[in-house]
């Protein structure tokens, strides 16, 4: 049996190399995509509304609140990127008891490219926020000892990061693999529901954890700042 | 080797990709009716308080000019009140005047009438008193009376003044008139020739005269010459006393009017 999607290759195509986790990507890149072009391409601004745009609102207005509660920010610059995030591992995780379906999430690779995402958003949303300089002076906070820590900190919380999203997605899938094998019937379809949850509250840990990052490094240096007259 | 590179750089690309997508299908729409929306309801609720501010300013103006109309209405009605009330004063003076002037006339009419019915039995009563007297003194006349009449008329020859005399002599003697002399009763011979002498004694001789019996003269003897006149009769007595009954009788219409004049 596989542990990662990235090994079931569908052919190589040139010197492209098509394996599952892309293309199960690619899959949920267009259900997403489609249903949202569906959704918006009729928007109302009335009272009423479709369904789906009802379900929209409300998944962007959760999101956007999130993010709005846990950066104390404007939440706009953030949406994008974090509530992709969380809509694009909840969906990878949830499709995951659609039997065939090997979810990207369950990669390494994938998480490991998120995490990445994530690495280098947390800098560049900083950056943007409050200037180059100082945002490089937080490594140097409290002492310039610190800075190597700091930066060892940076990374090691992005490979966490990566490899919790990993290890639990792909645990549920190995559990239901190896519970299949000792008792076939009810429990492996007990432990997907299961799966369903933690997918979800990985999704949101992952998206949470991003945005945290983020308001951190946007954050710190405004408290140091002389404060604004109201 | 759990991480493929080449999978890892496809998925960043994959999820970048994602992004922009769902920030050009999803996010930017979805929110942008959400603002859209919020801003309709809220401009909603302005122009719904800015009815509302309308409707108090209406309610506000209405009763403003309802209690214009009131105070307008208060003061028409005193106005027409007041109007009425001078009105009926007019009116009350004007029917009085002419209740006045009608009474006045009417008082006048009852007045003149008055007068004039005074006037008639003042006439009536001189006339009958007279007509009384008159036929009384006829009908008491007699000899004797009658020579004492002609004694009273002589008497009052013999007292005229000499002026007098000379004049009427003169005047006789100018136009070579004749004397008449008018008796309202017979004269016998004997005092016809009394007269005579009297006169001629009188008058001078060669005077013709004339004696007649006339009704008017009453009671009495009447010498006329051209210009002159020497008389005695009741007659005279007779005019004296209707002068005075007339005089007492024109003194009455004036208190009777004065008793009988109405009140009110």
């Amino acid at each position: 049996m596989e542990i990662s999607p990235d090994n079931i290759l569908y052919g190589p195509f040139g010197p492209f190399k098509l394996n599952a986790t892309i293309l199960f990507t690619w899959l949920i890149m267009a259900l997403l995509v489609g249903v949202s072009w569906l959704v918006t391409r009729r928007l109302s601004s009335d009272e009423q509304l479709s369904r789906g745009q009802n379900l929209l609102e409300v998944l962007v207005k959760a999101l956007h609140d999130q993010i709005n509660e846990i950066g104390q920010q404007r939440p706009e610059p953030y949406l994008p990127f974090i509530g992709t995030l969380f809509i694009f591992i909840a969906t990878a995780n949830l499709l995951a008891v659609v039997p065939g379906f090997r979810p990207p999430t369950g990669s390494l690779s994938t998480t490991t490219a998120l995490a990445i995402c994530v690495f280098v958003a947390v800098p560049l949303y900083g950056i943007n926020r409050l200037g180059l300089r100082t945002y490089l002076k937080q490594y140097t906070k409290p002492t310039l000892i610190m800075l190597p820590f700091n930066i060892i900190g940076e990374l090691s919380r992005t490979l966490a990061l990566a490899v919790r999203l990993f290890g639990n997605v792909m645990s549920g899938t190995m559990i239901v693999a190896v519970l299949i094998s000792i008792a076939p019937l009810f429990l492996p379809i007990t432990m997907q529901l299961l799966g369903l949850v933690t997918g979800l509250i990985q999704a949101y840990i992952f998206a949470v954890l991003a945005m945290v990052y983020i308001a951190s490094a946007t954050q710190v240096q405004e408290e140091a700042r002389p404060l604004p007259d109201d | 080797m759990l991480i493929d590179w080449y999978t890892v750089i496809a998925q960043i690309i994959n999820f970048l990709i994602l992004v922009l997508l769902l920030r050009r299908f999803l996010y930017r729409p979805i929110l942008n009716a959400m603002a859209e929306r919020e801003r309709k309801i809220a401009d909603r609720l302005t122009e719904a308080e800015a009815q509302r501010l309308a409707a108090v300013a209406e309610i506000e103006a209405y009763q403003q000019k309802n209690a214009a109309f009131a105070v307008e209405r208060e003061n028409l009605m005193e106005e027409a009140q007041a109007e009425v009330a001078a009105r009926r004063q007019a009116w009350l003076e004007q029917a009085r005047t002419e209740v006045n002037v009608t009474r006045t006339r009417w008082q006048k009419a009852v007045a003149e009438e008055k007068e004039s019915f005074l006037q008639t039995v003042r006439h009536q009563t001189e006339q009958q008193t007279y007509q009384i007297i008159r036929r009384a003194l006829t009908d008491l006349a007699d000899a004797d009376l009658e020579a004492r009449i002609v004694q009273i008329f002589l008497a009052r020859l013999d007292s005229l003044p000499e002026t007098d005399v000379q004049s009427i002599r003169d005047s006789l003697q100018a136009e070579q008139a004749i004397l008449t002399l008018n008796s309202g009763f017979d004269i016998d011979n004997e005092q016809r020739q009394r007269l005579r002498q009297a006169i001629f004694r009188l008058f001078g001789v060669g005077q013709p005269m004339h004696i007649q019996t006339k009704p008017d003269v009453i009671c009495g003897l009447e010498l006329t010459a051209p210009g002159y006149k020497v008389a005695w009769s009741l007659a005279s007595y007779l005019d004296n006393m209707e002068e005075s009954l007339a005089e007492v009788l024109a003194t009455m219409p004036a208190d009777t009017a004065v008793e009988g004049q109405p009140h009110g």
